[in-house]
């Protein structure tokens, strides 16, 4: 039914994400900053898209603007053929729920709630049923098969970075955003959430976009997008790490 | 839904254990003070003296007040002595006895209550030896006394003793006083009220419905209250009737204060727990779930625990409300032998009501998360709570404006209309200060901030950096803790400066050498006379003690039924001086007059010369003519009457006390006559002003243990709150001796900004109560309470952080 409220004139249906000519400006007292300045661009469907960049420079806004936390100063946001800069605020929660995925670099899961009751949240909020084949389809693919009814304080952080990409899926979302997802794990937990992030844009066949500010993360993704001083910069197919790290130092300090 | 919130209830234990332990004591309290509610309707003392008269006809003894519980009259509402042929003229009557109650003492000063032996019948009293009272002189005395046909008791009646033969000993299933029978025509004799009797006790006839009886006697005789079953006791016991009215009153608005209460504890515990789990809502937010999902999930959460609290609470409720009802009546609200109702409705009602007041609560409390960004959730620090709305602080601004402006009401509306608006204006001020506490704390940190910065141990640096950083934080110790303090002086100072007033001028008017008490009931016209006889005494003026009801209009179609003090005195006395400031005392001499207490003359609007209608003490309507104001009402009584005119409308026809001018050697014959000689600093009223303020200082503690609860429930969530602060401060090398040393020190802050806010927010409302008192702006202060309030509060203040701090502190740190 949801699918009523898209307007596929907006957005050609391979694209999952648009951006029109979106800026974002902070009015924060006598001096206004601008975070984003006329950033366009379109993210494919069923890719994996690292946007990188140094720090203050507006990746993290360009994240929320895309994902709906946030609302752009000016422009247009696009989401699987739906302008979610025009939806009111309990619209765009609505919609959030039902059609967009989130993995914070931390706290991502309430303690309280058996695992399978943190992924299935989004499920229970919007009032809809669970699908079993598809929870169980997700769980295994993020290795959490047997670990669904423990309390995610017994998880370790990569198995609660899992968790919270498998809270991200359940919805089968136009995409799945994660902020620094990899920050605060080592590198080896790191590298198998990243394996799983690829794996769910290849074989999930979902539309994942992460901020990062590792080239070894940035280096799993379809595609990487550099940002500077809230204008889109550049981007890289098929990056490599070192292909990343050679554009970054062009970029200045990171 | 509902196993979220379960599963929420046992992550955060911490949090809703304040709300827990807030709702879990307004439950027992609401179901306390609802058992003594009912009592107020249903409760009473049982019939002992009619049990065998099945109906009781008496007076109508209360004023009818629109809108509210009736006003009780004090003295006994008298009937025509022509009621009990009226009454034993109804079908259905078997026999009519009127009844009048003597009240006599025995020669230890044991009150006795003496009867006409024809009255005898309506308990029912049988002689068990000798025979009935025939003559003058001849008693028929209860089991109480001890003695047999042929001994010889003496019983005084007003002071003055007389010696009778004892002819026959009665009994009775059961009397709550000693009591005695003289002769129908002695028992008259005695009696203060010629043709009227204090209730006519009915004797059906045999198969006589009482109820169908009682409603074709109302028919019959107008103007009477009839009684019934259980209710006789109420005709029986004065006391009685009054405290099922004070009941009402009490209890109805110490309930009203301890819900407010419960709210305010209720919601702050909870802001303070949800502010904890800002991350938790943040990151629901960011999954999508709807500000009124979030609403219910509060919600739910909190009837949970606010559920389980309330029922829990119940049962110790029931035990509340029989100790209280055994301080009230220790406190003479109520007679010993009354008995409280007890029903499941109470304990329903506290249920309720408080689960209610809690999600109501909740739903305050749910506002801010419910608002909360999303983007919280993937921010690293916490941030603290947004600044003070607009609306909130210029709402403080005015209610302060308005408080202190109200404070000063007394000089501009003298009377009762003033001081109650003082009462007001403390609220309002206490309101004020809650709204705006967190600007005033800035603001007193800016005058502290040079004597913070004298420390420069680490933990007086870290303590500033952290009261500097986290100001909200540290106004939501201080508010509380100044709230507690306000309220507590202002309710224990407003009565002790009525009470010194009282007593000063009660000294000062007195200007008789001594003063003579009754001896048990009163003191009769006789032995007034007797003392005047002494050789040596130049007065002895009776000053009789009622009371009177006051209607006075308040707003547009208000009125206001007041109960005042009114006093009987000689309009030549002497002794007495109140202080006219207009008219003159001696016009009391002349049929209905009345001299006013300038309270009550402005009360009344009314001044010398004009009419004013009141109710005597026993619900006689009066029309009188002002023929004087007086200044000393607070030590005396706000109406003054003749005595002349007084003495009938009163129970006992016998006055209170005498007051006695002589030569110093004449003291000790009046002493001979048998009579307590008094200094003259006792203060008239004291005893009703005793059980006023003892009643107040129950209303007090439980209102402050409640303010301390959420101080310590405050204090201790938000020390608990900052574990991540201490465990990063200890890893990076601060010793725990320091991170403790800090937090004192934060406690100490705390508590001296909240002693000064708390103490100058309750100055405006004192000196405007102390001017509406007393003409003078200094309010009578027990500089032991007040260091009372204030330690206790800083105590109170220092543990609640103290004890968190050492808890957390005990986690080791993790490799």
């Amino acid at each position: 039914m949801h699918t009523d409220t898209r307007d596929p004139v907006i957005a050609p249906p391979d694209i999952a994400v648009r951006l029109e000519g979106v800026s974002k400006v902070y009015d924060a007292g006598a001096a206004p900053v601008t975070a984003l300045r006329d950033v366009s661009l379109a993210i494919p469907k069923r890719s994996f898209t690292a946007v990188m960049g140094p720090s203050g420079s507006g990746k993290s806004t360009l994240l929320q603007c895309a994902a709906g936390l946030d609302r752009p100063s000016a422009g247009r946001v696009t989401l699987g053929g739906t302008d979610i800069s025009a939806l009111k605020a309990k619209q765009l929660t609505v919609f959030r729920r039902d059609h967009i995925g989130f993995v914070f670099q931390a706290y991502n899961l309430l303690p309280h709630l058996t695992v399978a009751r943190n992924i299935t949240l989004p499920l229970l909020l919007g009032g809809h049923a669970v699908d079993k084949a598809w929870f169980d389809h997700v769980v295994s693919a993020v290795g959490l098969a047997d670990l669904t009814g423990r309390s995610p304080l017994e998880l370790s952080g990569g198995q609660q970075q899992r968790a919270a990409i498998a809270r991200a899926l359940i919805t089968k979302p136009d995409a799945v955003f994660g902020d620094e997802p990899t920050g605060a794990l080592d590198s080896r937990t790191g590298r198998q959430v990243l394996e799983l992030l690829r794996h769910t844009a290849t074989h999930l066949r979902q539309t994942v976009v992460m901020v990062t500010h590792d080239p070894v993360a940035a280096s799993y993704a379809d595609r990487v997008l550099f940002l500077a001083d809230g204008q889109l910069v550049g981007s890289l197919e098929r990056p490599t790490a070192q292909a990343v790290v050679d554009r970054m130092s062009s970029l200045g300090e990171w | 839904m509902w196993g979220l919130a379960f599963a929420a209830i046992r992550h955060n234990r911490g949090g809703f254990a304040g709300v827990f332990v807030a709702v879990f004591f307004a439950a027992a309290l609401i179901t306390g003070l609802g058992v003594l509610l009912e009592s107020g309707f249903r409760g009473g003392v049982a019939p002992q003296r009619y049990l065998a008269a099945e109906v009781v006809v008496g007076g109508q003894q209360a004023l009818p007040v629109p809108g509210d519980v009736a006003q009780p009259f004090t003295e006994r509402v008298m009937l025509p002595a022509d009621a009990v042929g009226k009454v034993g003229a109804v079908a259905g009557v078997r026999q009519a006895v009127g009844d009048i109650t003597v009240p006599m003492t025995t020669e230890t000063h044991t009150p006795v209550e003496v009867h006409g032996w024809s009255s005898a019948a309506l308990t029912p009293y049988s002689l068990t030896a000798g025979a009935l009272p025939a003559r003058d002189g001849e008693v028929v005395v209860d089991g109480s006394f001890g003695v047999a046909p042929g001994a010889e008791v003496r019983l005084s009646y007003g002071g003055v003793p007389s010696a009778y033969k004892v002819v026959g000993v009665a009994s009775s299933g059961g009397s709550r006083v000693a009591t005695a029978f003289l002769s129908d025509q002695a028992a008259t004799a005695l009696w203060s009220h010629p043709d009227r009797v204090g209730a006519v006790g009915v004797l059906p006839q045999p198969g006589t419905d009482p109820a169908t009886l009682a409603a074709a006697i109302s028919r019959a005789v107008p103007g009477v209250e009839v009684y019934t079953g259980a209710d006789r006791g109420e005709v029986e016991s004065l006391d009685s009737f009054g405290a099922r009215t004070q009941l009402m009153a009490l209890s109805a608005s110490f309930a009203g204060v301890a819900l407010l209460i419960a709210v305010f504890v209720v919601a702050s515990t909870l802001s303070l727990s949800v502010g904890q789990r800002r991350r938790e809502f943040a990151l629901l937010r960011a999954v999508g779930t709807l500000p009124r999902q979030i609403h219910g999930m509060i919600g739910r959460e909190v009837r949970v625990v606010a559920g389980l609290a309330a029922l829990l609470g119940v049962a110790p409720g029931y035990l509340l409300a029989g100790v209280l009802g055994s301080q009230f009546s220790g406190a003479g609200v109520m007679p010993a032998d009354f008995a409280l109702a007890y029903s499941p409705l109470p304990g329903l009602a506290a249920v309720v009501l408080s689960v209610a007041t809690a999600a109501g609560a909740a739903a305050v409390a749910a506002r801010r998360p419910a608002r909360i960004d999303p983007i919280d959730a993937i921010r690293e620090s916490g941030v603290e709570t947004p600044k003070l709305g607009k609306g909130r602080v210029v709402t403080g601004v005015v209610l302060a404006g308005i408080g202190l402006v109200a404070s000063l009401a007394p000089l501009l509306l003298p009377g009762l209309v003033g001081l109650t608006a003082v009462g007001a204006a403390a609220l309002l001020l206490i309101i004020a200060v809650g709204l705006v506490g967190p600007r005033l704390v800035e603001l007193f940190l800016g005058l502290l901030g040079p004597l913070l910065r004298v420390g420069t141990s680490p933990a007086g640096v870290l303590a500033e950096a952290s009261i500097r950083g986290y100001t909200r934080r540290l106004s939501a110790a201080v508010v509380p803790l100044a709230l507690a303090i306000t309220f507590g002086s202002v309710q224990l100072f407003m009565p002790t400066t009525i009470a010194a007033e009282a007593a000063t001028q009660s000294r000062d008017g007195i200007t008789a050498d001594y003063l003579v008490a009754a001896p048990g009931s009163g003191l009769s016209q006789d032995l007034a006379a007797k003392v005047a006889a002494v050789p040596g005494v130049t007065a002895a003026d009776p000053v009789i003690r009622s009371s009177a009801v006051v209607t006075t209009p308040m707003f547009e179609d208000e009125v206001l039924v007041e109960q005042y003090a009114l006093q009987g005195v000689d309009p030549k006395s002497r002794t007495l001086d109140l202080r006219v400031q207009e008219g003159s005392l001696e016009r009391l001499s002349e049929p209905d007059t009345v001299a006013l207490s300038t309270t009550v003359a402005s009360s009344m609007d009314a001044k010398v010369g004009k009419e004013v209608t009141f109710h005597l003490g026993d619900g006689t309507e009066l029309t009188a003519t002002v023929v004087a104001v007086y200044g000393r009402g607070l030590g005396f009584g706000d109406l003054t009457l003749s005595a002349e005119a007084l003495r009938p409308h009163t129970t006992t026809g016998l006055a209170d006390y005498l007051l006695v001018s002589s030569t110093p050697d004449a003291r000790a014959g009046v002493e001979q006559l048998g009579l307590a000689v008094q200094d003259t600093s006792v203060p008239a009223g004291s005893g009703e002003r005793d059980t006023q303020s003892w009643v107040n200082l129950i209303a007090l503690l439980v209102i402050l243990g409640y303010v301390a609860l959420s101080v310590v429930n405050t204090l201790v969530m938000a020390t608990v709150g900052r574990r991540r602060e201490f465990t990063l401060l200890r890893l990076i090398g601060t010793t725990d001796r320091q991170i403790r040393r800090m937090t004192l020190i934060e406690s100490l802050v705390a508590v001296v900004i909240a002693v000064v806010v708390g103490t100058v927010t309750a100055i405006p409302p004192l000196v405007g109560f102390a001017l509406g008192v007393s003409g003078q702006p200094v309010p009578t202060i027990s500089p032991l309470a007040y260091l009372v309030i204030v330690g206790a509060t800083a105590v109170l203040g220092v543990v609640s952080i103290r004890v968190p701090t050492r808890t957390a502190l005990r986690v080791p740190l993790a490799p």
